[in-house]
């Protein structure tokens, strides 16, 4: 017994290692399993805090941008109100034909962004107080951003759509084929349409849009721009690379999705599911 | 004399995690190029550092720079491994004179080949463990490999850059 403790007395430093590496790839490993976001840290309040003041200083010193993107969508905002003839776009909702409001906007700041890791995450400087809820998607004003993942009181953290375990259902606009977004993990600034069953009429250039089938973000949001076209070995399905309209290298400002009617919608969802089985 | 050197060392530290987490992490270089420069508080260390904080120490600064980027264990996994092959690595490097009585790394006293060459395995190291990681969510060894290579050479760059401006200085205030 005393050589075994002798043993690992001498060895302590192999044993230590080991055991800091096994732990590590503990959290990897759990981490990766899908929707696991135990250990999603910029949400407390330690980073948290450092984030948004470096934020806040950092602001300074892109004011003149952050107003020319403002201008610009306060242009474009201007220009669908009056093709619009919904009157409610100016409360941030969007309705339907009957009028009701199906989705209402929170807007945020982002003050936490990585974009070259594997998997992304986003930081807002919004939470729960304000309304935020997980599983909400995030927009910017030129395309999707993600989807909620985690909230606090204050902050709130995103999946970045450059997250290879984001799924989304999207469609080509002028064909309305719909496919699959996945992301490879490698260029952030382009993003796969897998699944593509009816090739029709697509052709590069062609606008890539969120559909209804996906609830998390309204129908008709930018997703991107069709680069090239692919076919899948072995099957009938295309594979569309597609560059992103949003520049996740710049992400400013954006707004958190809230679709009101998603608990009635999650509910009969459910009750089919569960009818099934 | 030693308190002042660790204080200034932590105040690197510090130095160094800001810099890779608000300016690095924010540049969008390459797919293929993605530095990280915050090893290089392990790679300072003096040589005498007992294993047990060797390992601790970089635990938690890997587990740190976890915290802002949403990577759980991943750098921690790749600090904890170059901070357990660093004896290995700094008896490897052994000038043929010995260390004498130089007692951490350093440009001024042991050289910039020196210097250099011994950054350079340490970052290898870290970058294929890190990256390789990276291997659970793309399925791409290939590319993964450029990414290691390129990510290498300029992480390596940037530290020696760094360590020239942190040496001066020193010279500076004497």
């Amino acid at each position: 017994m005393r050589s075994f403790f002798l043993f690992i007395i001498r060895h302590y430093a192999i044993f230590m290692f080991l055991f800091l590496e096994l732990l590590s790839f503990y959290f990897i490993v759990t981490h990766n399993s899908y929707q696991q976001t135990y250990f999603i840290n910029t949400a407390n309040t330690l980073s948290g805090n450092v984030l948004n003041s470096y934020g806040n200083f950092q602001e300074y010193f892109s004011l003149r941008e952050v107003n020319d993107s403002l201008m610009h969508e306060n242009a474009m905002l201007r220009e669908q109100l009056l093709l619009s003839q919904i009157a409610d776009t100016v409360n941030h909702t969007v309705s339907d034909s009957t009028g009701k409001p199906l989705y209402s906007y929170i807007p945020a700041e982002v003050i936490g962004n990585t974009f070259t890791e594997a998997n992304n995450y986003i930081t807002l400087n919004k939470g729960s107080s304000d309304g935020i809820q997980v599983n909400m998607g995030v927009i910017t004003s030129g395309g999707i951003v993600g989807r909620v993942v985690k909230v606090s009181p204050n902050f709130s953290v995103v999946m970045s759509v450059l997250h290879t375990q984001f799924v989304s259902r999207v469609a080509v606009k002028r064909s309305n084929a719909q496919g699959r977004l996945t992301w490879d993990g490698k260029r952030p600034t382009h993003i796969d349409v897998i699944q593509v069953s009816e090739p029709g009429t697509i052709k590069k250039g062609d606008s890539i849009i969120t559909t209804k089938v996906s609830p998390m973000f309204p129908p008709d949001i930018m997703v991107g721009t069709l680069e090239s076209i692919g076919k899948d070995p072995g099957s009938n399905y295309y594979t569309l690379d597609v560059k992103l309209s949003t520049n996740f290298s710049s992400l400013k400002y954006v707004y958190v999705v809230n679709e009101i009617m998603s608990k009635e919608r999650n509910d009969l969802e459910n009750q089919i599911q569960d009818a099934g089985n | 004399m030693q308190v002042i050197n660790w204080i200034l060392r932590v105040v690197g530290l510090v130095f160094l995690i800001m810099f890779q987490v608000l300016v690095l992490n924010r540049l969008n270089v390459s797919e293929y190029v993605h530095p990280y420069v915050y090893p290089m508080f392990i790679i300072l260390l003096p040589f005498d550092t007992p294993r047990w904080m060797l390992l601790v120490v970089a635990y938690l600064i890997g587990f740190t720079i976890d915290m802002f980027n949403n990577t759980p264990g991943m750098h921690a996994a790749a600090c904890v491994f170059i901070a357990y092959f660093r004896p290995q690595l700094i008896k490897f490097y052994t000038p043929i004179t010995g260390y004498e009585s130089v007692t951490s790394p350093s440009i001024s006293e042991l050289g910039v080949i020196w210097f250099t060459m011994f950054t350079a395995t340490t970052i290898l190291l870290h970058h294929a463990v890190y990256f390789l990681i990276q291997l659970f969510s793309i399925n791409d060894l290939g590319f993964l490999m450029i990414r290691i290579g390129l990510s290498t050479v300029v992480s390596t760059l940037l530290i020696v850059i760094l360590a020239f401006l942190f040496a001066k200085r020193k010279v500076r205030a004497k």
